[in-house]
């Protein structure tokens, strides 16, 4: 089991190419609460954090302000689609059941203040991570469209096909051919860019209408920190188990790069605020950190 | 093929039976590794090379099983997806991203396909199916039933050679304790019911050159969706499959690796397989390919009755019926027998001997190269060779060569015939048409000879950098050496002597030796055993004709320094070489020497190159020292031997005589401290010790040599040598003419001849005296052993 580094030198970011941010603090987050952690999600503010079981079975959320943990579902997957809802209030995330042998999802919303879960969707076989929007959420069912937002620009991905929807007109486009599917997909904070995940070819970003701006290399799991910059995971493996992996920070453009982990430290899976100045990310056996940056 | 259906555990049998649309379900398959790079796992095996992308690698193999299970579930009405179709690094995704793609893509089944390694000598060859969890204890659901499904399908496997039929579904948890409970980075995270399917072992020579057939990946595949459809309790297809593997008769596999059962046979090439319905219609045909595997299937074939025909070039036709049925792959593997359609003959053979010719060694085999494997019984049989020697008979190349090998060797100088009769058959069971007979010489010489060696028999060693050597007729083969020569001490454990230290004939020496030292100082006191295998052999492979055991003791050769010493051979500059004794003689010197001195800080080396192998001498005066001897006393002398044989000599001197007084034969390597009887001088006259003299014994090994000498002493008193009585002592003939010999129960180191007055007449190292030349008259003859010396009188008579 590799040792996470609490060392300065960790502490104070190690420089790739160049220096983006300055760490100013990492600490373990939950440590006597939980034995092992996964896969957290930030709120837009970094006020709250959902969290899961490595195989996404369980969802919970942590509240730093009141340094409390509440129970959201125990049911299967239910981590791995987990979101806020623009307003902190709710979580959204897709359960699964086995039918017959046959995987079985349906999304859900969970009301923070009255513990109540509703469904978001009828059971379906592939059901799309619920989009948190203006006034509701947003997913798709077996390919079709169960929303009760405002219509908005929204992305999504199936296959190999990026799907952008804007003022209620959605278009698909290929930006990136010969890959085996694209995940991760996001828009910026400012609604101006796309950041998707391209299989075999990395972070692609590209503008509304899938023109491809950038390729920004193979780093797993993006998500923005701002409209200018991406906290990713650097990974690398044998074929058979992990090898490394880091947390690094890049500018959108892709001129700059900065390690903010070392690649023994197997840090994986960020989710970043940049309201709240902090990245958190989990270790690969399921400790949680919480990175405290401040960008140059 | 052994059953397993019947291990199911009740929990396995529960989850089965659950009818599905296929169309509902979509499987994820994940071809493990990829794009040839650092973590792929490569074969370079024949006919390929380095780096060739044309070897098995598993990789390709993997890709190729994906492709051919996407077809056979998509023929079924499954939806797939592929984490690549290509072998790109590009292609080789990282772990959470297979695994996020799986989880996107809302499939049922998620499949890692890969191939075992064992990373050892010992190969193997089975299924390995690891889920996520512990053994049993599947952390995603239905991932145990799955893993069972495929793993008893790919047993039901008969093309390949399996070495366990027995179940391995093992929880990644527990396969591999180490990694704790991360597991395998493909399994983790993963919320589809999911496997990683180590189908068989690339590493298993003939298994890998069935993973370079698409018809074994088709096979492997076939039993995949097998394993899906059970999962999802699907019916099976309405057409069956006939696959199979063809192997030679009794042509055995030829490469140094691991093989099991059908294994040992060879692979046929190019056989055209062909399908014949029950009316006799060819309804398909297929072909072997040329990588070593002889696999070969119909993948898609109603129903019924058939018959399939096996054509090839170079083997008889054959046939066999099969039953094909629904959803099943009958299994029909062939041993096809080799076309040999010409009679047996020898087509070279050897030793090829003619009169004239050189002779032939005498452990020379008989090799016999046919144009056909040949049938091992009927061969031996037809084969005789006179004068009956004794031998085995051994087959190579796939027994188209047969090999007679003499047991221990031939007669020297003896023609031998050599006999093949023509009821010798090849495989196909037809005999020769006509009968061989060749003969051939064989040479003077059958065995190694030992031309010297130390220790020998009795010998005191020298404790200290005691070295062991051997020399031979030949130069022997060293790399073997060190298995051969073996020394014990008195308690039987082995002593250990000093390889790296070893020396040894240069490929062009004048004769074979080795020089070995004991890698540490040898105890005083103890006896040692040294051994020389029979095996010892030269380059030409005879060996010695029986192996050699020695008894010797370790002594101190320094606790013999006595209190006069007349020279302490601390400066060689008073040796002069003094050429007009010398003869044949191509250089010779006296040096210091401090690396093998035995007392205070020097010794002298005395090195000398005769010009040829006999006659040589190289003499070394000195000024006479002060010291006076008579017949009476004795000479004490350190003397390092350096195993020529050759013989070294003390000159002693007075105004009017000179005489040489043998001090040994140099049969020995090392120190030896001599006691020398000077009982040879002239009784009536006093001398001095006044040089060295070496005489050469005619040999090949005696020509360069050095020898070392060390503190020399005078021993006062009597002859130095105590009379003694020798038990069983004998001398004749008495009267002599040519040879007196005397002959005692101990070894006699010299013989000397006097006149009745003391002068020294004659003296030979040894036990035999040539009186050939000595005038008639009575003497007396003074006998010398290690326990002292005896005198008789004898006559000289011609």
């Amino acid at each position: 089991m590799k040792k996470v580094l609490l060392t300065l030198a960790l502490v104070s970011g190690l420089t790739a190419s160049a220096q983006i941010a300055e760490v100013t603090s990492v600490e373990p987050l939950l440590r006597g609460v939980e034995s092992e952690m996964y896969y957290p999600v930030l709120s837009q503010d970094g006020t709250k954090m959902l969290y899961s079981s490595v195989s996404y079975a369980g969802l919970k959320m942590y509240d730093f302000v009141d340094n409390v943990t509440v129970k959201i579902s125990d049911e299967d997957r239910a981590g791995l689609d987990a979101s806020f809802s623009r307003d902190g209030k709710s979580v959204y995330f897709v359960a699964q059941t086995k039918k017959n042998n046959l995987n079985m999802r349906q999304a859900k919303s969970f009301d923070l203040a009255t513990k109540k879960v509703e469904a978001i969707s009828a059971e379906g076989r592939v059901v799309m991570r619920p989009m948190a929007l203006k006034g509701g959420v947003m997913t798709t069912v077996d390919d079709k469209v169960v929303s009760t937002a405002q219509k908005e620009t929204t992305v999504r991905t199936s296959g190999t096909q990026l799907f952008i929807s804007r003022n209620g007109v959605e278009k698909a486009y290929t930006p990136v051919a010969e890959s085996a599917g694209y995940l991760w997909e996001s828009l910026s904070p400012d609604g101006t860019k796309v950041m998707f995940f391209a299989a075999g070819k990395g972070i692609v970003i590209t503008d509304l209408n899938g023109k491809v701006l950038n390729m920004l290399g193979n780093y797993e799991f993006p998500v923005w920190y701002g409209n200018d910059h991406i906290v990713a995971q650097n990974a690398d493996d044998n074929g058979y188990q992990h090898t490394s992996s880091q947390i690094v920070i890049m500018t959108v453009d892709g001129s700059k790069i900065q390690e903010l982990t070392r690649p023994e430290s197997m840090a994986m899976n960020p989710t970043a605020s940049i309201a709240a100045g902090k990245i958190v990310y989990n270790t690969i056996d399921g400790r949680l950190y919480q990175m405290n940056i401040t960008l140059k | 093929m052994k059953k397993i259906f019947s291990v199911l555990c009740a929990s396995v049998v529960a989850m089965s039976a659950v009818a599905a649309n296929p169309s509902d379900l979509k499987v994820y398959i994940n071809p493990g590794h990829g794009g040839y790079d650092s973590d792929d796992r490569v074969m370079t095996i024949h006919p390929f090379t380095d780096g060739d992308t044309a070897t098995f690698a598993e990789s390709k193999s993997n890709l190729g099983k994906g492709f051919r299970l996407r077809e056979l579930l998509w023929e079924k009405g499954y939806n797939v997806e592929m984490s690549r179709v290509r072998n790109t690094t590009d292609d080789d995704l990282g772990l959470s991203t297979i695994v996020a793609l799986s989880n996107k893509s809302g499939a049922d089944l998620f499949l890692s396909i890969h191939s075992n390694a064992t990373g050892v000598v010992n190969r193997r060859n089975f299924p390995l199916i690891l889920f996520r969890g512990y053994d049993g204890e599947a952390q995603i659901p239905g991932s145990l039933e799955w893993a069972t499904y495929i793993n008893q399908h790919l047993l039901t496997n008969e093309s390949t050679v399996w070495t366990s039929t027995s179940l391995n579904v093992r929880g990644d948890w527990s396969f591999q304790p180490s990694w704790g409970q991360q597991g395998y980075g493909v399994l983790r995270g993963q919320t589809v019911t999911s496997v990683l399917s180590e189908g068989s072992f690339h590493d298993y020579i003939p298994e890998t050159y069935r993973l370079l057939n698409s018809n074994f990946h088709w096979i492997e595949a076939w039993n995949f969706r097998k394993a899906a459809n059970q999962y999802f309790g699907i019916e099976g297809v309405e057409y069956g499959a006939i696959a199979g593997r063809i192997n030679d008769e009794r042509v055995l596999r030829s490469g140094d690796f691991k093989m099991y059962d059908d294994d040992l046979l060879a692979p046929v090439h190019n056989v055209t397989v062909e399908l014949y319905d029950a009316a006799g219609t060819k309804v398909a045909e297929c072909v072997t390919d040329e990588l070593y595997n002889g696999i070969y299937a119909f993948r898609k074939v109603n129903p019924g009755n058939y018959k399939l025909k096996f054509v090839s070039d170079t083997h008889y036709g054959t046939e066999c019926n099969v039953t094909v049925v629904a959803d099943k792959i009958t299994y029909s593997n062939v041993k096809m027998k080799k076309v040999r359609n010409t009679p047996p003959e020898v087509i070279s053979y050897s030793p090829q001997w003619k009169d004239g010719d050189e002779p032939v060694l005498c452990n020379a085999p008989v090799r016999l190269q046919f144009n056909w494997d040949m049938d091992a019984a009927t061969t031996e049989a037809a084969f005789s060779i006179t004068p009956a020697v004794e031998g085995t008979i051994t087959w190579e190349d796939q027994n188209y060569c047969m090999v007679f090998t003499p047991n221990p060797t031939y007669n020297i100088s003896t023609e031998y015939t050599v006999k093949l009769a023509a009821t010798a058959e090849h495989a196909g069971g037809t005999p020769m048409t006509a009968p061989l007979e060749f003969k051939f010489f064989t040479t003077d010489r059958n065995f190694m000879k030992i031309t010297g060696q130390f220790p020998n028999e009795g010998d005191k060693v020298h404790y200290k950098s005691a070295n062991v050597e051997v020399r031979f007729d030949k130069i022997p083969n060293i790399q073997p050496i060190l298995e051969q020569v073996k020394v014990y001490d008195s308690a039987g454990n082995e002593v250990q002597l000093n390889k790296r230290s070893m020396k040894y004939s240069k490929a062009d020496a004048e004769y074979g030796y080795f020089r070995i030292p004991f890698s540490k100082d040898l105890v005083v006191g103890e006896t040692y055993t040294l051994n020389l295998s029979k095996e010892i052999s030269d380059k030409d492979g005879l060996q010695l004709q029986e192996g050699v055991v020695v008894k010797f003791q370790a002594v101190d050769a320094g606790e013999a320094k006595t209190n006069t010493v007349i020279d302490n051979m601390e400066d060689a500059s008073i040796y002069t070489l003094y050429e007009q004794g010398c003869n044949s003689l191509k250089s010779a010197k006296a040096a210091n020497n401090t690396a093998n001195k035995l007392f205070d800080s020097k010794c002298v080396a005395f090195t000398y190159e005769f010009e040829g192998e006999e006659a040589g001498e190289a003499h070394w005066t000195r000024a006479a020292a002060e010291a006076e001897f008579t017949s009476a006393d004795a000479l004490g002398v350190h003397l390092f031997g350096d195993l020529t044989a050759n013989q070294v000599y003390a000159e002693f001197t007075t105004d009017s005589d000179v005489k040489y007084v043998p001090l040994c034969s140099m049969t020995f390597l090392g120190w030896r401290y001599l006691h020398v009887s000077l009982a040879s001088l002239d009784a009536s006259k006093t001398y001095k010790f006044t040089g060295l003299k070496v005489a050469q014994t005619a040999s090949n090994m005696s020509r360069i040599g050095t020898f070392y000498v060390d503190d020399i002493s005078l021993i006062a008193g009597g002859s130095g040598i105590p009379t003694v009585e020798l038990a069983d002592l004998k001398v004749y003939p008495n009267p002599a003419s040519e040879y007196l010999i005397a002959s005692a129960d101990g070894i006699i180191d010299f013989v000397q001849l006097t006149a009745l007055n003391g002068a020294t007449v004659a003296v030979a190292q040894g036990n035999i005296l040539n009186v050939s030349e000595v005038a008639e008259g009575t003497y007396l003859v003074n006998i010398y052993t290690n326990a002292g010396r005896t005198v008789r009188k004898v006559v000289v008579k011609h």
